[in-house]
């Protein structure tokens, strides 16, 4: 019977020297030899299923002299140990310099000599990358932890291969025409040709003017869920939900049913004026007869407003809520009136939120791209100018880059202003301090003027719901109003290869794997950023930093510049769009694991790390169950987010790899607006049915506890 | 209880740590006896709860070795550092019942499941908390919470045992059943520890030494009641208990020393030397002054210029001819009113000449 006396204490736990030792003189090497004779290193055009037994057996290393001599020595060199006559210290900096060495020989060299790298070149670059993380471990880096070493590795290598390599693809691209030559002022001739500086305004003005607008409803959206005391609060949380799970085109899209050319208020108004009989004066009739004012500034304005409010309200929800009720409760004891209170004290404490919203709305809008595409007509801005750049017959890259470029500065801009002026609170905790329920309300007239502008609100989303829904059920809206299943039966009828199905489920596909790993990685990332003090540091913050601050556009004809050839070709496979789908939707795992992260007491890690546990073993056990809840929504807004996401994946998707938003774009785009908003319904259902689930998931969870608890 | 164990010998050696530009603790040498119970005492920001964690490996020192019986651990990760530590936030797994808690570490060292449940059993009736082991933490009392944190910090026979103000949080009237406990808890086991607190009556109440630091550096460190007696500068005469700061002249007279306060004489039992003798320092406590509504030979003449009623004592603000002193007076003794004439002297023993 062990006692407590018989506990066998001097047990060295811990991933301790000589283990990192073996590990990196026998384990890894092992496995870079056997990847050497079993994964081919070249890539293969075709994929590793689709190519025939020849072009695979060619593409192993051993085939021919090349590249992978460089990590074969490496490996065989670890494995017969040469520095063990040298000073401890100075054998692990040397080898480590080798392996680095070792790494960018295979990367620069494959694209002097333009040659694809495959799976083996892959396999073998990660051990070579874990090897380099030990090593610095034993050395000391990160007091010697070899775990959080090696993920701090992949996040580098993740942040330098999908981030840093296409930026730098991009910025070179920039100086070559399209017949490649070399014209180093080339940017500039892009930026002061004709038409640029208007659509540079375009942009701008549409930015500003949606980051005033969605701030402006997002307050009020969150103050009226907050704090009035009327029974429409609820509607408020339903609402704001829908937004989200629609790909943001598809509002464009209902937009233009209800007040385009042959849309339902023109409709109505025909009817109106024509056989109504209700006078109209003349300025009036004119302007709506024009009925293309939803193409252009309002519409995309009015669908960027729409889409962008949920954003500037979640903010701001958590902001009003932490609000600390005893300062108003002050200010009221001092005789000011309600509405005075709100002005000089509640608005005030605010700011930093309306800051936030307002800058957020100013980077969603500038980067948007669906529905400036939709709605646009005249009114051309930065995104859609560089879709056209690469897409149309121009396949002007030097053009795409520069502007995509000049996007990036903008945004870029935009964070850094938000993260210097408001500092941490770019991500909102809704920690505050706990109120007991003592919210004061608003002032009576606020309170009905915010009814008044919710009720619309709800009202035209709803409006514009059902004209999605029934859209799909339409035969052509407008024109023809009988009821249809053609749409549908177009869409899902004809057999699970065509149609619809092949785009819907591989966006289901590719968004059920993009969403755990960017939980993984978004809550790792989180971590290591939070807690974690090392060399290097400053270099992932500014990579995630760019992550946040990338429009999607960008990403998109970055990846395919980085990505359509040598050394690393990546196009046209499902790998990249599942790349892509990660990397749009990260941040919010970022940001929602910083948020649940800082609600973590430190102590706890510590204590952990105390009772003999090592990193790893700490956040297995600790860190990640409590951090569970944070983890799963962030996979499921993940999930969300991938299934709507169409500004990068328009470049990149092709006819193998479409999703459901290119799919409902090009029909859009044909015209099809039948289809397309019938489709557009049914991914509305599917994410619902996902969110739904989710919730079911998370709350089941919790019940568990409150069960245990009762007992 | 673990008597076995043997207990070890910490020594610090220049340790100093600096964060960026500030020095949080500077060339600190200290020794920790074998078995003793030492607290680090004093203000926010003085820097004793990083030399603790400097100890436990939480911190790294800027330069400086530890010693654990003469082993440098200076470069020993904090997990094979055998430490434990109890947190001021008591930093239970909440996503834990407190047999997980406490058995988190003997899971991990590799210590079979019944043999878990048996030490837990075992450690919980040290702390007194028998059958609480299916409670999660949110179910249990601050006090209770604190307990299973020292049984967990215990359950792995650690070299040391360190404290970061684990009493802070627990309601004033539980802190000194709780303080008694973790004495007796700390001597029965015989394991060296180290104690941090702002609370100096806490300090003196579980120590066999107290060092207190100010600004990164050690003031002074002597038995608790050494400490009290003679407090040696203004900055721990002001810190440990309430005293009176007043300036004076040293004279001798047939070897015995004593500061004239104007014409009022004080004793002291011991005086520094290398003093200048026209001025001095000395700290007289508050409870060691006493008023008398009559003159004597030796006495100084004040008026009450404020008073407060504190149940076992008042507390009097006295005006006199050498400055405000500030006076404890038990409430047997005869009450004395705001405008009062009163005469205070002094008994030698809550008088210390201070070095500086």
């Amino acid at each position: 019977m062990d006692s407590i006396q018989d506990i066998p204490i001097n047990k060295k736990i811990g991933f301790d020297e000589r283990k990192m030792g073996l590990v990196n003189h026998r384990f890894f090497p092992i496995i870079g030899i056997l990847s050497f004779f079993f994964f081919p290193w070249y890539g293969l055009e075709y994929g590793i299923f689709d190519s025939t037994s020849d072009e695979l057996l060619e593409a192993f290393a051993w085939q021919s002299i090349n590249l992978s001599i460089v990590p074969l020595t490496i490996f065989i060199l670890f494995l017969l140990h040469p520095w063990q006559f040298i000073p401890q210290k100075q054998g692990i900096f040397l080898s480590v310099i080798a392996l680095i060495i070792g790494i960018l020989i295979v990367f620069i060299g494959s694209e002097i000599l333009n040659e694809s790298l495959g799976l083996g070149a892959a396999v073998q670059v990660l051990v070579l990358s874990l090897m380099v993380s030990t090593g610095a471990a034993q050395l000391g880096f990160l007091r010697r932890d070899a775990f959080m070493s090696g993920a701090i590795m992949f996040i580098v290598v993740l942040v330098l291969l999908f981030i840093f390599y296409p930026l730098t693809k991009i910025f070179i691209q920039m100086f070559y025409t399209m017949d490649d030559q070399f014209v180093p002022l080339q940017f500039f001739e892009v930026i002061t040709s004709p038409g640029v500086g208007r659509i540079v305004w375009n942009t701008l003005l549409m930015a500003v003017s949606v980051g005033f607008s969605t701030t402006f409803f997002g307050l009020i959206f969150a103050i009226y869920s907050v704090r009035s005391t009327s029974k429409l609060r609820s509607l408020i949380k339903v609402f704001y939900i829908l937004p989200i799970i629609t790909p943001p085109f598809v509002v464009g899209i209902s937009l233009i049913l209800i007040f385009g050319r042959a849309g339902s208020i023109n409709d109505f108004l025909s009817f109106l004026f024509g056989t109504g009989g209700i006078f109209i004066p003349e300025g009036v009739q004119g302007f709506f007869h024009a009925s293309s004012y939803i193409y252009g500034f309002p519409g995309i304005f009015l669908a960027q407003t729409l889409a962008f409010t949920p954003v500037s309200y979640m903010v701001l929800v958590g902001m009003v809520t932490a609000i600390n009720p005893a300062l108003e409760e002050a200010s009221l004891t001092m005789r000011a009136s309600r509405w005075i209170t709100f002005r000089n004290v509640t608005l005030p404490l605010l700011r930093p939120g309306i800051a936030v919203s307002f800058l957020l709305g100013v980077m969603s809008s500038a980067a948007d791209f669906g529905n400036p595409l939709i709605l646009g007509g005249e009114y051309d801005v930065l995104s859609t100018e560089i879709y056209f750049a690469i897409a149309g017959a121009q396949l002007d890259f030097g053009r795409g880059a520069a502007l995509g470029l000049l996007l990036l500065f903008i945004s870029l801009s935009v964070f850094l202003i938000q993260k210097k002026w408001v500092g941490t609170t770019s991500y909102v905790t809704v920690t505050g301090i706990q109120t007991a329920g003592n919210v004061i309300p608003l002032p009576n007239f606020l309170q009905k003027i915010l009814s008044v502008i919710v009720v619309l609100w709800v009202t035209l989303v709803g409006v514009l719901y059902v004209s999605i829904f029934a859209g799909g059920f339409v035969k052509s809206w407008g024109a023809d109003n009988t009821f249809t299943l053609a749409h549908h039966i177009e869409l899902w009828g004809n057999g699970i290869t065509s149609g619809g199905w092949p785009s819907l489920l591989n966006s289901i596909t590719f968004s059920l794997v993009a969403a755990p790993l960017t939980g993984i990685t978004g809550v790792l990332i989180a971590y290591v950023l939070t807690r974690k003090k090392f060399i290097g540091k400053g270099f992932i913050d500014f990579g995630t930093a760019l992550i946040f601050a990338i429009p999607g556009t960008v990403v998109g004809i970055a990846y395919i510049l980085a990505f359509n050839e040598a050394p690393i070709e990546l196009t046209g496979t499902a790998f990249i769009l599942v790349v892509t789908m990660v990397i749009r939707s990260i941040p919010v795992g970022i940001r929602g694991g910083m948020s649940a992260l800082s609600q973590i007491d430190p102590s706890l890690e510590e204590a952990s790390l105390i009772q003999k546990a090592g990193s790893f073993k700490t956040i297995r056990f600790v860190i990640l169950p409590l951090l569970r809840p944070a983890i799963i929504s962030s996979i499921s807004y993940s999930f969300i987010r991938s299934m709507t996401t169409v500004s990068a994946v328009i470049f990149l998707a092709t006819a193998g790899t479409s999703v459901a938003t290119t799919y409902i774009l090009d029909r859009a785009d044909n015209g099809d607006y039948g289809v397309s908003i019938a489709f557009g319904s049914v991914l509305i259902l599917t994410m619902l049915f996902f969110t739904l689930l989710t919730q079911y998931i998370v709350g089941r969870s919790r019940t568990e506890r409150q069960v245990k608890i009762k007992q | 209880m673990m008597k076995e164990n043997q207990s070890i010998k910490v020594s610090l050696k220049n340790i100093s740590k600096l964060f960026g530009d500030v020095k949080a603790v500077e060339k600190i040498n200290l020794d920790f006896a074998p078995g003793t119970m030492t607290t680090l005492l004093g203000p926010s920001g003085c820097g004793k709860t990083t030399l603790l964690r400097i100890i436990a490996g939480l911190e790294i020192p800027s330069s400086g070795n530890i010693l654990f019986n003469d082993k440098d651990v200076t470069k020993l990760s904090v997990t094979n550092r055998d430490v434990g530590m109890v947190f001021q936030s008591y930093a239970l797994f909440p996503h834990m019942n407190v047999r997980k808690n406490i058995g988190y570490g003997l899971k991990i060292v590799g210590i079979s499941e019944e043999a878990i449940s048996e030490i837990v059993a075992e450690v919980l009736k040290t702390v007194g908390l028998t059958g609480y082991e299916e409670r999660y933490p949110d179910e249990m009392s601050g006090g209770q919470q604190q307990r299973v944190a020292v049984a967990r910090a215990l359950v792995l026979k650690p070299k040391i045992l360190l404290f970061d103000e684990p009493l802070s949080n627990i309601d004033s009237k539980l802190r000194r059943t709780m303080r008694e406990d973790i004495r007796r808890l700390q001597q029965e086991s015989g394991v060296t520890s180290i104690y941090v607190t702002h609370d100096q009556s806490e300090a003196l109440a579980v120590s066999d030494e107290v060092v207190v630091m100010n600004l990164g550096k050690i003031e002074l460190q002597r038995d608790p009641e050494a400490l009290y007696r003679q407090p040696k500068n203004s900055f721990v005469a002001n810190f440990i208990g309430d005293a009176n700061i007043l300036e004076g002249k040293l004279v001798s007279e047939n070897g015995r020393h004593s500061v004239l306060l104007g014409g009022f004489r004080v004793n002291s039992n011991s005086i520094p030397s290398n003093l200048d003798s026209n001025h001095v320092k000395v700290a007289i406590r508050s409870e060691a002054i006493r008023l008398d509504e009559n003159q004597s030979d030796n006495c100084l003449e004040c008026e009450v210029i404020w008073r407060a009623y504190i149940g076992s004592a008042f507390e009097y603000t006295l005006k006199s001819s050498i400055g405000n002193i500030f006076a404890v007076i038990p409430s047997s003794e005869k009450h004395f009113t705001i405008g009062d004439k009163a005469y205070i002297s002094v008994s030698d023993i809550g008088v210390s000449v201070l070095e500086n």
